[in-house]
């Protein structure tokens, strides 16, 4: 597996946490996508539907809530926001990977982005 | 049967979860496509959709993917469902039997604060905890008849 899809799997996490606690809104899986790639100006492009799978773990370990919304009888989506607990574990991963990021990059002999 | 049912087909025959949740994947990923296919211009309405599956994924490793996600999670919550209202109704005997073995009746039953505090742990931990309201109205339900059964019939002393 190449490095920068190594890198994307392991950093989808905090990147939909951060998508989420930054818009301070909750937002349904085609838009979170539509979202990353937009921020990341196409190097967060992956299959679709893997995200699902990923929101649905975070979701189980209470780092986001989902809720349904639509009228009855229309077509209904389904809604994810950040928990409380969803934004301390952002807050463990960004330091987390600032100081692997700055670890790497001394041992590379580059400059931290 | 439309070009989407059957794709989403595809991706059912990779999970083997209960039916509520298996429903509720599908009207999720359903809703994606409909939304990508829709965002599509100058396709007609097949093509469009097959450009989104494509975009989706193999539907074997996303169905695998969910399954993986999912699996347990439903027998989890339905065990946990049954066992909390027996615990309950286990604190329930202590409190529902004098030492001597005689039982009290409905009014001191009710006026007593703990009696309070399990009957509504029994209700509140699942509602708060599980994805399926129904496991936590049901166990509530299974509690409720115990405690029937336990005031209503001292003499099987349980």
């Amino acid at each position: 597996m190449a490095l920068q899809e190594q890198i994307r799997k392991g950093t989808t996490e905090i990147i939909i946490l951060s998508l989420l606690a930054d818009l301070e809104r909750a937002m349904y899986g085609y838009e979170i996508i539509k979202e990353l790639e937009s921020r990341s100006e196409g190097f967060f492009e992956f299959k679709e539907g893997l995200i699902y799978p990923r929101l649905h773990e975070m979701e189980r370990q209470g780092l986001l809530r989902s809720e349904w919304r639509g009228k009855e009888g229309s077509r209904k989506r389904k809604f994810y926001a950040i928990t409380t607990e969803g934004r301390r574990q952002l807050a463990r991963d960004v330091e987390s990977w600032q100081a692997f990021a700055e670890n790497v990059s001394r041992l590379l002999g580059v400059e931290p982005a | 049967m439309n070009d989407i049912d059957q794709w989403l087909d595809q991706i059912r025959v990779h999970m083997d979860l209960d039916s509520e949740t298996e429903h509720e994947i599908l009207a999720e990923i359903r809703d994606h496509l409909e939304e990508a296919a829709h965002e599509s211009q100058g396709l007609d309405r097949a093509d469009a959709l097959a450009q989104a599956a494509a975009r989706f994924g193999m539907e074997e490793e996303i169905g695998k993917a969910l399954q993986a996600t999912h699996i347990g999670q439903g027998t989890a919550e339905a065990v946990v469902a049954a066992a909390l209202p027996v615990v309950g109704a286990l604190i329930l005997r202590w409190l529902a039997f004098a030492p001597d073995g005689t039982a009290v009746g409905w009014p001191q039953l009710l006026s007593r604060p703990a009696f309070w505090i399990v009957a509504l742990a029994v209700l509140l931990i699942p509602i708060l905890k599980f994805e399926r309201w129904r496991y936590a109205l049901a166990a509530w339900a299974f509690f409720w008849m115990l405690t029937v059964l336990f005031v209503a019939l001292p003499s099987l002393r349980w």
